[in-house]
């Protein structure tokens, strides 16, 4: 009683059976994985769309702190889409998340890039006039989202790539 | 590219956008000013999120990818971020007396500063703990 037991397994009978399980478990998991990673990056967007609300394309100053404020919302996105990615790039077969996440991945990389030009656009008109205070303030915005664009843009486009040769064909 | 290099990537880029975060929100320094310094602690703990999210996926890989240099670069991540929370911790404790005091002239002022406290010791607890778990497996897969 109490003694520890080694329990080896017999080529093509219960060893075969507890691996063939095992491998379906994981296959299971990592499915689970990619649809849970779909749904935070929903959550993710749905936080970067708010702070879009209400719309002011026309003035400056509005524009520039919205877009000072997306870059907060890009790991919640990334670790969505792209932890996503990994578990049905991983997974056997890929089903239906493979392909929302390829697209994902692509099309979130892509806009990361153009909001961050878009800053660069909106911080020049912005910079004119504004305070020495809030110019530093400003230059830190710029930097944070020169990184965060950089970083996260790549990472997305990189996700995409990294899917798309392991789609099946 | 396999899937834990992909996993790497997403790690490295969460630690460096984090990172790079923490800097600019504490910048520039104002050591001397009670508010400034609570304010560098409490936001630090209120963005650590992701930096912690992108140390677990580097220690994952690491458990998956045993490597001696990976390994060593996560210990000297995990202690350096360990000391810096503990440091800002020890940093907002000092300035929590003049803070609570400059909280007092204000109407419910008091209430919010000590709702500020207890959030910012309480996240900073538990990211310290978190590090400390992961410095100590990093130290155990660096020496093994």
């Amino acid at each position: 009683m109490g003694e520890r037991q080694i329990i080896v397994g017999q080529p093509g009978g219960g060893g075969a059976e507890a691996r063939a399980e095992w491998s379906a478990g994981v296959e299971a998991a990592l499915k689970f994985a990619a649809w849970a990673g779909l749904l935070l990056a929903l959550i993710g967007l749905f936080d970067l769309a708010l702070v879009w609300y209400p719309l002011g394309l026309g003035d400056t100053a509005r524009q520039f702190a919205t877009l000072a404020t997306v870059p907060t919302a890009f790991p919640t996105v990334a670790l969505g889409l792209v932890g996503g990615a990994i578990a049905a790039g991983a997974a056997v077969t890929g089903g239906a998340a493979r392909g929302f996440l390829l697209l994902g991945n692509a099309v979130v990389g892509l806009a990361v890039l153009a909001l961050t030009v878009w800053f660069i656009v909106v911080y020049r008109e912005a910079a004119v006039g504004m305070e020495p205070m809030v110019l530093s303030g400003a230059r830190k915005a710029l930097a944070r989202a020169l990184v965060f664009g950089l970083a996260f843009g790549a990472l997305h486009l990189g996700a995409a790539w990294w899917l798309r040769g392991r789609v099946p064909r | 590219m396999s899937a834990l290099g992909l996993l790497e990537l997403l790690g490295w880029v969460l630690v460096v956008t984090g990172g790079v975060d923490l800097v600019l929100v504490n910048t520039p320094l104002q050591f001397g000013n009670p508010l400034w310094e609570f304010g560098v602690a409490s936001q630090t703990v209120s963005s650590l999120v992701p930096l912690l999210a992108g140390v677990a996926l580097l220690l994952v890989v690491a458990e998956g990818r045993p490597h001696r240099v990976r390994s060593g670069v996560l210990v000297a991540l995990t202690l350096g971020a360990l000391l810096t929370l503990v440091a800002l911790g020890a940093l907002a404790g000092l300035s929590v007396p003049p803070l609570l005091e400059l909280a007092g002239v204000q109407e419910g002022a008091p209430e919010a500063a000590r709702r500020a406290v207890l959030k910012t010791f309480g996240l900073g607890a538990i990211g310290a703990a978190f590090l400390a778990v992961c410095t100590t497996r990093s130290l155990r897969l660096f020496t093994t």
